[in-house]
């Protein structure tokens, strides 16, 4: 039998190391409205307004997560901009999940700032238990369910934000993907395969895209005594 | 009545399409019933309470495509588990019956759902 808190711990670890853009290390400065580059591209790099973004290497408070307003090749403005810093290289902008998560049954990140952040919530739902093999004890048996992310992106921002941020997680959960829960695979199903949903503008600032990922696991039937 | 090949030909071909009908009903069947009621099959909980009494259609599209579907403005929010009235996580059900992605989890087990009935349809059950 599956351990479910163990495979969804499995898909929720596999989720948090998404990456959507960044700018790998680089010569970065600090600007009141933001960051600016003097070589590369923050678009080509992926960059895109409604994302949440996360720099390194600059100061403590410079390296707080934000949102980002506009982009261009040379500049990210993000909303309430950043204490100038000259440029030094070997800092980063990564763009990844949310950090607001609404994990199950947790506290509703979107309570502190309605609109203002990005944030991701999810689901596991486990479905079908059934033996495959005989004799029951020692048969395989298999299990079936879905683990949903739904990404929560801010309204009026354009699609680039959630639809990159939703086909990057989706790229982690590719038909086949196995993830290992005590010595079980647990595999992503193909037939159907991950389903990624349309954009649903929600009330309060908010539009949400929904990713569905089937999977299937077998392990070995214990019969208790 | 002398046999043919042709027409012994004639025969199987219409038992098959006779039983591809029956399989298609009866995947129909239980596709409407996993989303509704729930189904062991497919794991899927069904409708809360509220929802298996209102109208879940069942309509023909093709040879062998039907829609199954419901008007019903709150189907979508229990569903996806979101309220769309709010823009929020639904975080509660009001209803001892059901439960949440039900239309998910039945597609997810269409494979499932077909050797269910194929098995029930030719009696290899």
């Amino acid at each position: 039998m599956l351990d479910h808190i163990e495979v969804r711990n499995a898909f929720r670890l596999r989720a948090e190391t998404v990456v959507v853009s960044t700018t790998g290390p680089t010569t970065l400065s600090a600007t009141p409205a933001g960051f600016v580059r003097p070589l590369g591209s923050f678009l080509t790099d992926g960059f895109a307004p409604g994302m949440e973004i996360l720099p390194a290497g600059f100061n403590v408070a410079n390296n707080a997560p934000a949102v980002i307003e506009s982009v261009t090749a040379t500049t990210m403005t993000i909303t309430g901009g950043r204490a100038a810093q000259v440029a030094l290289a070997g800092r980063s902008v990564v763009s990844g999940l949310p950090l607001a998560r609404q994990w199950e049954n947790t506290q509703t990140p979107y309570l502190n700032a309605p609109g203002v952040r990005p944030y991701v919530s999810e689901q596991w739902v486990p479905a079908t238990f059934s033996l495959l093999s005989f004799p029951a004890a020692g048969g395989d048996v298999e299990e079936s369910g879905l683990y949903i992310l739904t990404w929560f992106g801010l309204a009026n921002k354009g699609i680039l934000a959630i639809r990159r941020g939703v086909k990057a997680l989706k790229a982690k959960f590719t038909p086949g993907t196995v993830l290992l829960a005590s010595g079980n695979a647990v595999r992503v199903w193909g037939n159907p395969g991950v389903l990624e949903g349309q954009l649903i503008p929600l009330e309060n600032g908010y539009v949400s895209c929904q990713l569905t990922i089937p999977w299937r696991g077998t392990s070995i039937n214990i019969v208790a005594a | 009545m002398v046999s043919t090949f042709s027409t012994d030909l004639g025969k199987f071909d219409l038992k098959c399409k006779a039983t591809v009908a029956q399989v298609f009903d009866g995947v129909v069947a239980l596709v409407g019933e996993s989303i509704v009621i729930g189904s062991g099959i497919t794991g899927a909980p069904g409708q809360p309470e509220d929802l298996r009494d209102i109208e879940w259609r069942r309509l023909p599209e093709g040879e062998l495509v039907a829609l199954v579907s419901t008007t019903d403005k709150s189907a979508r929010s229990v569903e996806d588990g979101i309220s769309y009235k709010y823009g929020t996580p639904l975080k509660k059900l009001k209803s001892n019956l059901g439960g949440f992605h039900s239309v998910k989890l039945t597609h997810a087990a269409g494979d499932k759902i077909v050797a269910s009935v194929v098995r029930t349809v030719t009696g290899t059950g």
